[in-house]
């Protein structure tokens, strides 16, 4: 299987604020977010990271999609450094997550073209994707209407559609079906499902079991910053059901982190 | 970089066009309302200050003389006569605005002012006016009487005549009024005209977007964050020069109105300037637009919300009017290059020296050049905010 996705040893602490520090129990100046970490995607598979809230998710994500640096570590996407070659890492994904936002005052249609342009995504090639992605997830219809008059729902659908103008291999979605309802939740479910067949690579984290029981080839349970454990759905769950294994480990960390 | 440049310019100039609200609150209201408010005050301050051309005065007299009568009438005023036992009613009849004046003379005022001797020691012969300050017209009354028994004092002993020929003694010129008022006010006025477009437009063009989440989902792309800060100050500064055009026009073409109080002088007269200095003056402009909005961007990033860079913004509107002013008063005596390159003072400086007539091009050259090297600075430093992590996503 070709890696597409590399993952060495990855760290990032940040600094609390003082507001923060007085809500850590021991008064911490920093909070380690991710430490160490270290996992491959392969190509034309789901990978997802699966883990509670707090335990780093996010933080990788942002750090494999250049938003932000790494202290330490690297990750290298189809070849290229996210710590050397940020720019072009930005070319080869598509990156959705809950903090990127769409601005209102603009059309779904308007915002394609523009997002095409930063790309340099051809004006042919754009008006197939565009005619492909706007009818996957029913926004033709839409396609006039601000963005600020759109349901959440068809904000979201737009989102996915506008980080994907550029047709990129590695697709990195952060909690993809969070605030959605179980219609558009479907939708998006079954949608990174065809981009797998279609041989693209999706990073997704969640921590909803279902949906990495539905999607995922192989999992990342990340625990306080660290891979707990990391390989195929199959061979994680081989003995118990992926809920009871995920607590066992929990449990298992936590208590550790507590030594 | 370049397509990303344009791709960036030509967004957030949409952005601008086609928000009505936006473009309404920026580019046309800010002319409008000057026009509307400075209108308005001229005409205000005309009624509060002066009186209809063909009002007559409303004039009593107690022991009026012969003299003094044909004295007034020669002026075009005259009067009523009244009883000594009339002027109570009289006064009252001034204060409640029935009436303009009343000049009480001395009994046989003629003939006591050809009596005195000035040698003699005794208090000269009175005149009373009553008048009331609150009401234009008995002001202006009381000013012209006043003037008059001047000038009937002045022929009754004259001696020695000063300025009387038809010849011309003012040898101040319009151009000289108007460059005294537009070298202290005017770079002051445009100073602020600009910087309130900047204020309505960059909070929301910078830290607005991270408040929205907004400029994550552009740094995700992989245009350069040059590209982005470049693209994001150039499309201001346009938004900015048309808010700055609006407020100039709002003000051109009202100031005569709140200018010219009746009279036929106009203090504010553009047509003093040629193309020529048109010209520079718009290279002038928009190099200070320029750097006012990487300024305010720089500023503005460093905020997490609108409401956090409008505060931050604020004192900055003190410091900018502060320069202004100085260079507003020091520009048109202060040729020293140097202070070209302070940025701000110099547009007031040389705007003030060209509105006096004073241009002097190296000075303008320093100034512009200057302010398109902070303008440079400026973008090299968003750049490197947009690229820090600590500043985009501080949460």
């Amino acid at each position: 299987m070709e890696t597409i996705l590399s993952v060495h040893d990855l760290q990032k602490t940040f600094r609390l604020s003082k507001k923060q520090q007085k809500l850590e129990k021991d008064h911490k100046t920093c909070k380690v977010a991710v430490n160490g970490l270290d996992f491959e995607a392969y190509r034309g598979e789901v990978f997802a990271l699966l883990g509670p809230n707090g335990a780093g998710k996010t933080t990788t994500l942002r750090m494999i999609s250049t938003l932000i640096k790494p202290d330490s570590g690297d990750c290298i996407v189809d070849g290229a450094s996210v710590v050397k070659e940020p720019g072009l890492v930005r070319s080869k994904i598509g990156f959705l997550t809950s903090e990127l936002k769409l601005e209102d005052f603009f059309t779904p249609n308007y915002l394609f073209d523009f997002f095409s342009d930063l790309h340099g995504v051809p004006q042919q090639e754009r008006i197939v994707r565009k005619d492909k992605l706007f009818g996957t997830f029913g926004i033709d219809q839409f396609a006039e209407v601000k963005v600020a008059n759109l349901s959440t729902g068809m904000k979201q659908k737009t989102s996915i559609a506008i980080s994907l103008v550029h047709n990129p291999d590695i697709i990195i979605f952060d909690e993809p079906t969070n605030g959605l309802d179980v219609i558009t939740a479907k939708t998006v479910t079954d949608f990174l499902l065809s981009l797998k067949e279609e041989g693209k690579t999706v990073i997704v984290s969640t921590h909803i079991f279902s949906l990495v029981e539905k999607l995922a080839d192989r999992v990342g349970i990340i625990i306080n910053g660290r891979m707990a454990s990391c390989g195929t759905l199959a061979a994680i769950t081989a003995e118990k059901c992926l809920e009871d294994v995920f607590f066992d480990i929990y449990v298992k960390e936590a208590g550790s982190d507590e030594k | 970089m370049k397509n990303n440049l344009n791709t960036i310019i030509k967004k957030e100039l949409s952005r601008f066009f086609m928000d009505k609200k936006l473009l309404l609150t920026t580019a046309i209201l800010p002319g409008l309302m000057i026009y509307i408010i400075y209108t308005l005050m001229g005409g205000m301050f005309s009624s509060i200050l002066q009186t209809d051309e063909n009002y007559v005065y409303k004039i009593k007299a107690v022991h009026s003389s012969e003299n003094t009568e044909n004295f007034f009438s020669q002026a075009g005023l005259s009067f009523t006569e009244i009883g000594a036992n009339e002027l109570d009613d009289a006064k009252q009849d001034i204060t409640d605005g029935r009436l303009d004046l009343c000049i009480v003379f001395p009994e046989s005022f003629d003939t006591a002012v050809s009596a005195y001797d000035i040698a003699d020691g005794t208090p000269a012969p009175e005149i009373q006016l009553y008048y009331n300050s609150g009401e234009t017209a008995s002001l202006e009354s009381f000013q012209t009487a006043n003037a008059l028994f001047d000038a009937y004092e002045n022929s009754m002993i004259n001696k020695f005549d000063v300025n009387t020929s038809e010849a011309v003694y003012d040898l101040a010129n319009g151009t000289d009024l108007m460059s005294r008022i537009m070298t202290s006010i005017v770079p002051m006025l445009f100073l602020t005209l600009l910087f309130s477009g900047c204020c309505s437009i960059a909070p929301d063009f910078i830290a607005g977007e991270k408040e929205r989440g907004t400029i994550a989902t552009l740094l995700v792309t992989p245009m350069k964050r040059s590209s982005l800060a470049l693209g994001k100050i150039i499309s201001m500064s346009v938004m900015t020069l048309l808010s700055g055009i609006s407020s100039f026009l709002g003000v051109a073409l009202s100031f005569p109105k709140l200018a010219n109080m009746g009279d036929d002088t106009n203090i504010f007269d553009f047509s003093a300037l040629g193309i020529p200095e048109y010209a520079v003056l718009l290279l002038l402009v928009l190099s200070v637009v320029l750097v006012l909005i990487s300024l305010l961007s720089v500023v503005s990033a460093q905020a997490t919300t609108v409401k956090e860079s409008s505060t931050a913004i604020g004192p900055l509107n003190i410091v900018v009017m502060i320069i202004g002013i100085a260079g507003g008063y020091m520009g048109a005596t202060d040729a020293n290059v140097l202070t070209s390159l302070v940025p701000i003072y110099n547009f007031a400086k040389c705007m003030s020296a060209m509105l006096c007539g004073t241009v002097d091009m190296a000075n303008i050259i320093v100034a512009i050049l200057s302010n398109l090297v902070y303008t440079a600075l400026c973008t090299w430093l968003l750049t490197k905010m947009f690229n820090s992590e600590k500043i985009m996503f501080p949460n």
